[in-house]
């Protein structure tokens, strides 16, 4: 019996705030069966899956996986016990190349070596029949082609149990055609399949069970061949459709339309023309990534457009948010916690915020006249708070949209966009929320509503505009607004012509090919040797031997600072004890360098060790007790400065002269130091970009919540990375005592700026992900050479605080800079 | 099925404006501090006796002063979700000015005093248009202007300190009704950036920017001013610190400023703002600077050495952040602490599922 439910979920329940997404659902899945779990919006699918997964800890209920029981997987045991799933939106971390992001998602077992992996990938991929570069970023593919890389993944990890949530959204019919023929291979070897889907033709044509989810609670299960389509949507919508969704405007044969959008084109889009009438609610479709919501937002003053919109025939500008809501037009978006509301503040303030100005007439508060007009906004909307003054996510997800709807029915809009309008709200709420939407398309206002629930646009909507390729498909009317069609429409769409515009970005943008960083590393190298040349035009004294020995020598300092600053970044955390930990290596190492070798490298080891200290700390910090990374590490450096302090109030312990040349030595004119950053570099580098640590450090900055569902421990990678961090800066430390030779507490404090000019102009993601330990070595160069080259131009100190500031801004400002052109001419519609 | 519903609200109790006046007076966020603050007032005879002496307190009082006009600032950038690490730059810069350039036989004080507050402030305007225009990230472009402004400082400067007009030391250290004149100058300005913040329109949209600028764009509010306004005054707030610095020190150092970085954040997060940004309270900011300044006291009666000063206020102030952070920002972790302890949502999954539920 156990070896035909790979996959058992017994009694989950999961509370979150103001929602009890699960309730004691338990789910057998079967070998080589489709189990369909099935459900409107927000009916807790997508956590049930995610607690199988591991991505989602349930608060209580057990997980059946390969035959053991437990009461919570995570993500990388799932996997290892042959559970496989694809993401509704794919779960790959933007900064990771495609092969990267495949070995992270494979189990240990099906993983190949690093040095075979692209060629092993590429032939994978042709057994599959895809064309996708391997080498490609995932930020650089088209989200079809990144859900293509999902499903490639799970299916070469040959799981037990293949989980799918939504995901033909993404794909068009010859890709979902592709993939239910893999099913069918899948099914054939005895895998079970969990297929979550919105799209009930699908369902009925490969589903073999099914499992009906509303508002947390199975509220059906069996055979899928025991009911048909219509006994299907009543199961998941819990009543008829009748009685779920307000009675439809009656057709008065008004054709004069109020909103007019005319040839509107725009990324993501083009050549858009649909009209609303009086008193409509107008739905928007489309295979999910087909334009439709580029074309909501920039209604709401969100993307450069060209083309026309009209408002009772007069032409409005929708530049910005401000410009569309002086239009009239308020813009509701789906993703409410992010996009639309103001988490921690409260109902009134919620409420009134668009409103200001009839809240505070005279510029001043008036707390009686916000009350007066928060109680007119939810006037008739059931809100589920005892007062007014809670915060808006301490309510239910049905209130919380309630609460907005009431903000935007305050300012009289003559354009309601409602974008997903039941994510995340209960069945009651649901029918609270049409009938609103219903009354107010009533009272004059235009109502666009965009949707992935077909079922949803069928019952709510008069008329429907169906989205292809950026392109309007066709637009329903009456009677033929049904399920089906709209599905049916977007998925059976044969226009192919435009579908360069959507996928030619994939794979076009590779690495560079000196490596990753590699270009950037070659450009700072040219760079400081132009700069040594022309200083030494000035002062020939610059290029002699001994002056480039230093320099040389001084660099390997600033490469070690560099790299330490980069490991923490890379996770997406700031390090600003580095400075201080030099100054405690040195000091350390000052007590032992009196004595012989053997005293010395006691002392070494002891520096190291107090380094590694440091960064345990700052890492537990960081992520125990979830301090901000520079809050933490701002605290340590005080604190870490202050020992070093005690330890040497005065700078002092020279080291002995035979140490000194012993670690000032040179090889061929290069010193030794420089020589063991540059090493230290170089292994940093092919950890990185090699191997699997290297992997979770970047997909860990790069997005952590799709890291973890990758089977990242993120908390693991950050904690490493700030303990990697006080040893590379206690390293630094040291090889600053082996130039100065002396203990000095004082010392140290501008390397940390010194550390984040030089990942900047490395060329390292500031926001976490990606950046290359060699293109910062060479930046530690140019650093240095800037430095030296400064004091033989007799330019002061302030000049050196002065360029290190500016190189910062500038080398952070490029990237996006370059990011923002690329943007606009992608927006530029093609063959206009 | 809609008449169920408004059966419904018909039967749940009426929703209220607001709770009972100890329950709203407790969720304010300086509350906390203010507890923290009597309850550090009430020990400190304990552990040090006479800490509590008007001396003591005359000569706690000005720096209390000085962390509170700096955090002030602070507690602004963090309003808008950031932080500004220039503020050792800005201390030191409007103390130089003002200590340089402040004598009679220079540009005379009161145009010392404006240039000082003006001329560094135009560093913060500078940080605050790179961060809203282009996005970077507020540590790395307050860590490049930071260092603008240490540029400055050396240029001016050439490395060696300066000392204030007799006049500007002589305010510093004088009293009015008793009370020292920079902290009658702090309370004054707490009290205008706190009424401008609670009390006004523009008080309120600025909180709406930090608390969720994107959904503060979407409802038609422009962002950037209220982002660019938040760093500028910051650097003006630090410069005037600077100053008022000057006048106490007399001759001040050139890297004066250094030690109000980590007071001012400190201070800011003791006051209970959150480091995510919105909602922020300057009163409590201004009680956290009393803490702060009362704590100093009490360290020093123990040991003059500096460093271990530095240690163990580094120590006690990490363990006030913490405390602040995992008890304060929502009183749902309070109340948490109250109730059976139910079971709480993994942190790094609330997040991720929420969105795709």
């Amino acid at each position: 019996m156990i070896m035909d439910a790979p996959l058992i979920l017994s009694g989950i329940t999961k509370v979150y705030p103001g929602v009890r997404a699960l309730d004691d659902v338990s789910v057998t899945v079967t070998r080589g069966r489709v189990h369909a779990i099935l459900g409107e919006n927000g009916a807790g699918k997508s956590t049930l899956v995610g607690i199988a997964a591991g991505s989602v800890v349930p608060d209580s209920g057990t997980i059946g996986l390969a035959g053991e029981e437990l009461p919570r997987v995570n993500t990388r045991d799932a996997r290892e016990r042959g559970l496989a799933i694809v993401y509704q939106t794919p779960a790959l971390a933007p900064s990771l190349s495609v092969v990267d992001a495949v070995l992270l998602l494979l189990p240990e077992s099906k993983r190949p070596p690093r040095t075979k992996a692209v060629t092993w990938l590429t032939d994978h991929f042709r057994e599959l029949g895809l064309r996708i570069d391997p080498g490609a970023l995932i930020s650089h593919l088209s989200l079809r082609d990144a859900h293509l890389v999902e499903i490639a993944a799970a299916l070469a990890s040959d799981p037990g149990v293949l989980v799918l949530d939504e995901p033909t959204e993404a794909l068009g019919p010859e890709e979902t055609r592709w993939l239910f023929e893999r099913i069918e291979a899948l099914l054939a070897a005895g895998t079970a399949i969990v297929y979550i889907t919105h799209r009930i033709p699908e369902v009925v044509e490969i589903g073999d069970d099914l499992t009906v989810l509303r508002d947390g609670k199975v509220v059906g299960r069996g055979l899928v061949a025991d009911y048909d389509e219509e006994q299907i949507v009543e199961l998941i919508v819990g009543r008829t459709l009748e009685t779920t969704f307000p009675d439809k405007r009656i057709d008065d044969g008004t054709t004069d339309a109020v909103v007019a959008v005319t040839d509107l084109s725009g990324l993501g889009f083009s050549s858009v023309s649909f009209d609303a009438l009086p008193g409509e609610i107008l739905g928007l479709a489309g295979v999910e990534g087909n334009g439709q919501r580029d074309v909501l937002r920039a209604l709401g003053g969100h993307r450069h457009t060209a083309g026309t919109v009209s408002l009772a025939g007069k032409q409005v500008s929708l530049r910005s948010p401000r410009s569309a809501k002086t239009a009239g037009v308020v813009y509701l978006p789906g993703d409410r916690l992010g996009e639309a509301m103001f988490g921690t503040m409260t109902i009134r303030e919620n409420v009134v915020a668009p409103s200001l100005r009839e809240a505070m007439p005279f510029g001043v508060i008036n707390r009686a006249q916000e009350y007066r007009l928060t109680r007119q906004a939810v006037e008739g909307l059931a809100v589920k708070t005892p007062t007014l003054e809670a915060p808006i996510t301490s309510l239910s997800g049905g209130s919380q949209q309630k609460v907005l709807l009431a903000r935007a029915r305050l300012g009289n809009p003559r354009v309601l966009l409602v974008e997903d309008p039941t994510q995340g709200v209960d069945a009651g709420a649901r029918v609270e929320i049409y009938a609103f939407l219903r009354a107010m398309a009533a009272a004059g206002t235009t109502v666009i509503v965009l949707s992935t629930d077909a079922v949803e646009l069928e019952g709510l909507c008069d008329r429907v505009v169906v989205f292809s390729r950026g392109r309007v498909q066709t637009v329903l009317n009456g009677d033929d607004v049904t399920e089906r069609a709209i599905t049916g429409t977007a998925v059976l769409s044969t226009d192919t012509s435009e579908s360069t515009t959507i996928t030619a970005q994939s794979g076009r943008r590779r690495r560079s090919p000196l490596g990753p960083g590699g270009t950037q590393a070659a450009v700072l190298l040219a760079l400081a040797l132009v700069l040594s040349l022309s200083t030494t035009v000035v002062s020939s004294a610059f290029l002699n031997p001994l002056s480039v020995s230093q320099l040389l020598a001084a660099t390997s300092v600033i490469i070690l600072v560099g790299l330490a600053q980069l490991v923490v970044v890379m996770t997406g955390g700031i390090d600003l004890s580095i400075g201080s930990v030099v100054a405690l290596a040195t000091v350390v190492i000052s007590y032992f360098g009196q004595g012989g070798p053997g005293v010395f490298a006691l002392g070494v080891a002891l520096a190291l060790l107090a380094g590694a200290a440091v960064g345990v700390v700052n890492g537990l910090l960081v992520t125990r007790l979830n301090l901000p990374p520079v809050i933490a590490t701002l605290v340590t450096s005080i604190a870490v400065v202050g020992v070093a302090q005690v330890l040497r109030p005065a700078p002092g312990g020279s080291a002995t002269g035979d140490i000194m040349a012993a670690v000032g030595t040179a090889l061929a004119g290069v010193p030794v130091v420089l020589m063991v950053a540059v090493l230290i570099a170089v292994g940093l580098w092919f950890v990185i970009e090699r191997t699997t640590i290297g992997r979770g450090l970047r997909a860990a900055g790069s997005d952590p919540v799709k890291a973890n569902r990758m089977g990242v421990d993120v908390d693991r990678m950050r904690f490493l990375a700030a303990v990697l961090a006080g040893v590379l800066s206690a390293v630094a430390g040291l090889l600053l005592y082996t130039r100065t030779g002396i203990g000095d507490a004082n010392t140290g404090q501008a390397l940390t700026l010194t550390s984040v000019t030089a990942i900047v102009i490395a060329g390292a993601s500031i926001f976490g992900g990606s950046g290359s330990a060699i293109a910062v070595a060479a930046a530690g160069l140019l650093l240095q050479t800037i430095t030296s080259a400064l004091s033989f131009l007799s330019l002061g100190l302030s000049w050196q605080y002065w360029l290190l500031g500016v190189f910062v801004i500038l080398a952070a400002l490029i990237p996006i800079i370059v990011a923002w052109r690329r943007r606009a001419r992608e927006a530029i519609p093609r063959g206009s | 099925m809609s008449e169920m519903a408004t059966e419904n609200v018909a039967q749940r109790p009426a929703i209220r404006d607001r709770d009972g006046a100890l329950k709203t007076v407790l969720s304010w966020p300086g509350s906390r501090s203010l507890i923290a603050v009597v309850a550090l007032f009430a020990i400190s005879p304990l552990i040090a006796p006479g800490s509590l002496s008007s001396p003591a307190l005359l000569s706690m009082l000005p720096f209390a002063a000085l962390i509170a006009i700096v955090a002030v600032g602070q507690t602004l950038v963090i309003q808008q979700g950031g932080l500004d690490l220039s503020i050792p730059g800005a201390v030191t810069l409007g103390a130089l000015i003002v200590a340089r350039f402040g004598g009679d036989d220079a540009w005379g004080l009161q145009t010392a005093i404006v240039v000082a507050i003006v001329a560094t402030s135009l560093f913060g305007l500078l940080s605050g248009l790179v961060i809203a225009y282009f996005g970077l990230p507020p540590l790395v472009v307050t860590i490049a202007t930071n260092a603008l402004i240490l540029g400055a400082v050396q240029a001016i400067s050439g490395g060696f300190g300066s000392q204030t007009t007799p006049t500007l030391s002589g305010f510093a250290l004088s009293r009015l009704w008793g009370i020292p004149a920079l902290a009658i100058v702090a309370i004054i300005i707490v009290l205008t950036v706190h009424v401008l913040l609670k009390g006004t329109r523009l008080g309120r949209r600025f909180e709406l920017v930090g608390e969720n600028p994107r959904s503060a764009a979407n409802i038609g509010i422009s962002t950037r001013g209220y982002i660019v306004s938040a760093y500028w005054l910051a650097a003006a707030l630090a410069a005037a610190g600077g100053v008022l610095l000057a006048g106490l020190l007399r001759t001040p150092t050139l890297t004066a400023g250094n030690e109000y970085l980590l007071p001012s954040i400190a201070a800011v997060v003791l006051g209970g703002t959150a480091l995510t940004g919105g909602r922020g309270s300057v009163v409590g900011t201004a009680l956290g600077a009393l803490f702060l300044a009362q704590l100093a006291q009490l360290v020093q009666v123990f040991t003059q050495a500096t460093a271990v000063q530095n240690i163990v206020q580094a120590l006690i102030i990490g363990v006030g952040i913490v405390a602040q952070l995992q008890l304060g920002g929502n009183a749902g972790r309070l109340k948490g602490l109250l109730r059976r302890s139910s079971t709480t949502p993994n942190p790094s999954t609330t997040n991720s599922t929420r969105s795709t539920t």
